[in-house]
């Protein structure tokens, strides 16, 4: 009976009384107990957690990833520096579902401390693609999102510092909604890159994505770059029936697997029929934004990882992998005096001229039209190969993610080798809402929802 | 473009400096992919920024603070913060030595 139903569909059966929350808990606790072994997609599973609080989320058990510090619940990173952490403090964002009465599921699997676009680089093993085992769910989310595409849960949070939610999504064949920095609060998540961090949820539909956000978004007195705009009714505004300029931009359709490329034309034509306008755009190549992300991202990463001392909890520095190291020692290079002004206040005037580029094209267009990655899922292995596998994995996110903009994955149809791949929606800042309701229309004019329902039968 | 190379020696110094310690494996890998990320990364010398300020963050913030008098409701207890902590003796941390006597 449950099966592949999204948050909306549990809540109305909850309410009904057609089944009851702890129900839903052992429903998805099982199916985790049956198929985690063979996806790893979780690390840490909750045995019998209800919550009693009624709210938009009454029952609704939810995968959170493991960089969010959950009070009482081992947090790892999927890294073994945390391997026995157990957070005194809960995050803004798990406080806010709480609060709404959501159960934590489990914690799952993910690049160590993020670091990466695959989740290869978890110190427990890679999660596999539901789609096709032999493959990466993508990452860093990628353990929510092969959790979320083989109906372990029925949607989940990750986070992003630039595609970590929208490429995983993307590759798991699942919505990715990435907000606005600041938009959501990031007080109790592991921080990577923290002028980029921002959580969001991994969902089955756009409306499950609407209702996420609206519990986690909104200024955060403990976060001090959370941003005091009001937030909106995100549900509400979703159903609208609005028209919107989508923006065609050359540069974002540069370097496209031949099916992607083909599927994203499609998309295109699909937004024209339902009365969108199209504009041709131009905006600076990602090329630049993969180098000032490289830059700015290794450099807050090496500060950021500079608090892990073993100290005061987790174990010693000896216990960082060789990604962590890599990233670490590179901010130290781009920050150290002679290389600071070449490399770092380099990558900061062109995020600069990233933001400008941006704001131009939105004031001719609501939206841009792209792909969250050039081609399909990888197998597990191949980003072995490259130095910095994840920016060349991300590059369409990564401008959007230096500009702090939102953006939005949606799938749209199978390639050639039966593997799910998407479109992206980016939009100007705080536009989560008309992201949101671009997406619901296209959700109801396509066959998205045969996708995401494809890949749930994948794991029966 | 000119090669950045960059030397074992200077990984090694840079480990140093992170605090971090390589294995020989590490060492090989990280000198090698190290030029290559430089490499890669001088494409920004092709953008003019003469006139360009640098951003340090996309949120247009400043001076955020609590107002007087503002309960702190991050306060951990004196158990929950040496909770995860190994060696931990009377009221505090142990850690190492870093001035010789």
């Amino acid at each position: 009976m449950l099966l592949g139903k999204t948050i909306t569909e549990i809540k109305k059966l909850i309410s009904d009384k057609k089944i009851t929350k702890d129900e839903v808990f052992a429903y998805f606790a099982e199916r985790i107990a049956n198929h985690n072994k063979t996806l790893n997609a979780y690390l840490t599973v909750q045995q019998n957690v209800s919550n009693q609080v009624d709210g938009l989320l009454s029952g609704i058990p939810l995968a959170i990833k493991d960089n969010f510090c959950t009070r009482g619940v081992r947090t790892t990173a999927s890294a073994k520096v945390l391997d026995n952490f157990i957070p005194p403090y809960e995050s803004t964002v798990t406080a806010r579902l709480l609060k709404e009465g959501y159960v934590l599921l489990g914690k799952t699997n993910m690049d160590a401390w993020a670091h990466g676009s695959s989740t290869e680089t978890s110190d427990y093993g890679p999660t596999k693609n539901p789609w096709d085992i032999t493959r990466s769910p993508g990452g860093s989310s990628g353990g929510t999102a092969a959790a979320v595409s083989a109906y372990l849960a029925p949607a989940g949070l990750g986070s992003e510092t630039a595609g970590s939610i929208r490429q995983p999504a993307s590759w798991s064949g699942v919505v990715g909604l990435k907000p606005t920095y600041g938009r959501v609060p990031r007080y109790g998540v592991i921080a990577m890159g923290s002028s980029l961090d921002c959580p969001g949820p991994l969902t089955l539909s756009t409306e499950d994505a609407a209702l996420i956000l609206q519990v986690i978004a909104g200024k955060d007195p403990f976060d001090a770059t959370s941003a005091p705009q009001q937030t909106e009714n995100y549900v509400e505004l979703m159903k609208e029936k609005k028209t919107y300029t989508i923006g065609i931009a050359e540069e974002y359709m540069k370097g496209l697997d031949e099916d992607v490329y083909k599927a994203l034309l499609d998309s295109i034509h699909v937004f024209e029929k339902m009365g969108f306008k199209t504009k041709k755009v131009s905006l600076l190549s990602p090329q630049y934004a993969i180098s000032v992300y490289t830059i700015i991202q290794r450099a807050e990463v090496m500060s950021n990882l500079a608090r892990y001392d073993g100290i005061r909890y987790g174990n010693a520095r000896t216990a960082f992998g060789t990604e962590a190291k890599r990233r670490s020692m590179l901010g130290t290079y781009t920050l150290s005096y002679g290389y600071y002004d070449a490399f770092f206040k380099k990558a900061q005037k062109v995020r600069t001229l990233i933001i400008e580029d941006f704001k131009r094209v939105f004031k001719e267009v609501d939206f841009v039209i792209g792909t969250p990655t050039p081609i399909t899922a990888l197998q597990l292995g191949e980003f072995e190969k490259y130095p910095f596998f994840g920016e060349l994995m991300d590059q369409f996110n990564e401008p959007g993610a230096m500009a702090g903009i939102p953006g939005i994955s949606l799938p749209t149809g199978l390639d050639r080798n039966g593997l799910p791949m998407s479109l992206h929606l980016m939009a100007n800042y705080f536009r989560e809402s008309d992201l949101l309701n671009a997406a619901f229309q296209f959700e109801k004019e396509t066959d998205f929802m045969g996708v995401i329902k494809k890949g749930i039968h994948n794991f029966k | 473009m000119s090669t950045k190379s960059i030397s074992k020696d200077e990984v090694l110094h840079l480990a140093k400096l992170a605090s971090l310690t390589l294995n020989e494996a590490e060492i090989e890998k990280l000198t090698s992919q190290f030029g290559q990320t430089l490499d890669y990364i001088q494409n920004l010398d092709e953008l003019n920024t003469k006139q360009t300020k640098p951003t340090n963050s996309v949120v247009d913030l400043s001076n955020v603070t609590f107002e007087d008098g503002t309960p702190n409701e991050r306060k951990l207890s004196h158990e929950a913060v040496f909770s995860n902590a190994k060696n931990v003796k009377k009221d505090g941390f142990v850690v190492g030595r870093i001035a010789n006597q």
